[in-house]
């Protein structure tokens, strides 16, 4: 059987956990940074409770949408075997670039509408 | 200032708006609706659902256009070995695939126009027995077509049975009702689409409004 290439290629090296964890890697390192001025200054027991507090704020069912936003367009990303983006990058020409950008793919007229209404018919 | 009302965007709208006025018939269509996106009118939800169906399309186009490619006649033993050969194959993949992550590269860069479903987003058997339901309650159309030729698109009479048409049932079914209700569940105010039969799905059981998208509109 032919097997594919291409889909899933970047799996291998970057699934959604390695994502969220770069995702969050600047945030544990503050929390770290916390932790230890809190176990510097403060008795063991308040030191513990400051890092519980804090990580409740850090794990995935507390991050804040614009995160989820992120990791799902990283693990499309991922899927495809595309390098991951940036949490701030903001391409404003994206619209602009999508039309059109893959008339090569076709060298005639189609329309598209009928070709999707025959699969979900199939 | 308004805000812009997040709507879910069926495949023919993206596809054929990647395509370009070159390749699709119905491009103005879908190039008004993404320059309503562009002026913040409305932000575009984008789900997994969408884009599988985008690949699955992209492959069809894909296959039919290298097919189309194969100048010299050919019988059917020399067609199922190229259908079976690894060029073929590789031939149709690597072409998908690149259109695949050119729409993928555009959409995940501009997260101020293009929004994903939360991956944590789950779908009950409740919203597919609402599709269930509507789709008991009508029938669809019946329509009659001519044969066509997959390869030149020609109309074609059958040389053994004599007929040249035949009659198909048009309607919407399950593909639509789970984009319909999908969109409702990710609480999307509309669904634009480009496909009629899918516009006349009763909104009884979705939140979502169904937008029709023509050149008559």
């Amino acid at each position: 059987m032919y097997r594919q290439s291409g889909i899933s290629s970047g799996f291998g090296n970057l699934d959604l956990g390695k994502t969220a964890n770069a995702v969050l890697s600047r945030s544990f390192d503050f929390l770290e940074r916390v932790l230890g001025y809190a176990i510097e200054t403060s008795p063991n027991h308040v030191a513990k409770a400051i890092l519980e507090n804090s990580l409740k704020q850090l794990v995935p069912k507390e991050m804040p949408p614009e995160v989820l936003d992120y990791l799902s367009r990283n693990t499309l990303r991922s899927i495809v075997g595309l390098s991951p983006i940036e949490i701030n990058t903001i391409d404003k020409d994206a619209i602009r670039k999508l039309k059109g950008s893959i008339s090569w793919l076709s060298k005639e007229k189609i329309d598209v509408t009928e070709i999707i209404r025959e699969m979900r018919e199939c | 200032m308004s805000v812009a009302s997040l709507s879910y965007v069926d495949t023919n709208v993206f596809v054929s708006y990647a395509l370009g006025e070159e390749r699709e018939e119905s491009f103005e269509v879908a190039e008004k609706f993404f320059g309503e996106v562009s002026q913040g009118k409305y932000v575009v939800l984008v789900s997994s659902f969408v884009l599988t169906e985008t690949l699955h399309t992209l492959r069809k186009i894909a296959t039919e256009q290298v097919f189309k490619e194969i100048e010299r006649r050919m019988s059917r033993s020399e067609l199922i070995e190229v259908a079976n050969s690894t060029e073929f194959k590789r031939e149709v993949n690597d072409r998908s695939l690149k259109a695949f992550r050119v729409i993928i590269d555009c959409i995940t860069s501009d997260p101020d126009h293009f929004k994903f479903g939360d991956l944590k987003t789950t779908y009950s058997e409740e919203m597919f027995s609402k599709a269930l339901r509507t789709l008991s309650a009508g029938l669809g159309e019946f329509r009659v077509y001519h044969f066509r030729c997959p390869k030149c698109g020609s109309d074609i009479d059958c040389a053994h049975c004599g007929f040249s048409y035949e009659i198909a049932y048009k309607a919407y079914n399950a593909p639509d009702l789970t984009h319909l209700l999908m969109a409702s569940s990710l609480g999307c105010k509309y669904l634009f689409t480009m496909d009629q039969y899918f516009a006349k799905v009763p909104r009884a059981e979705s939140q979502s409004e169904v937008i029709l998208l023509s050149r008559d509109a």
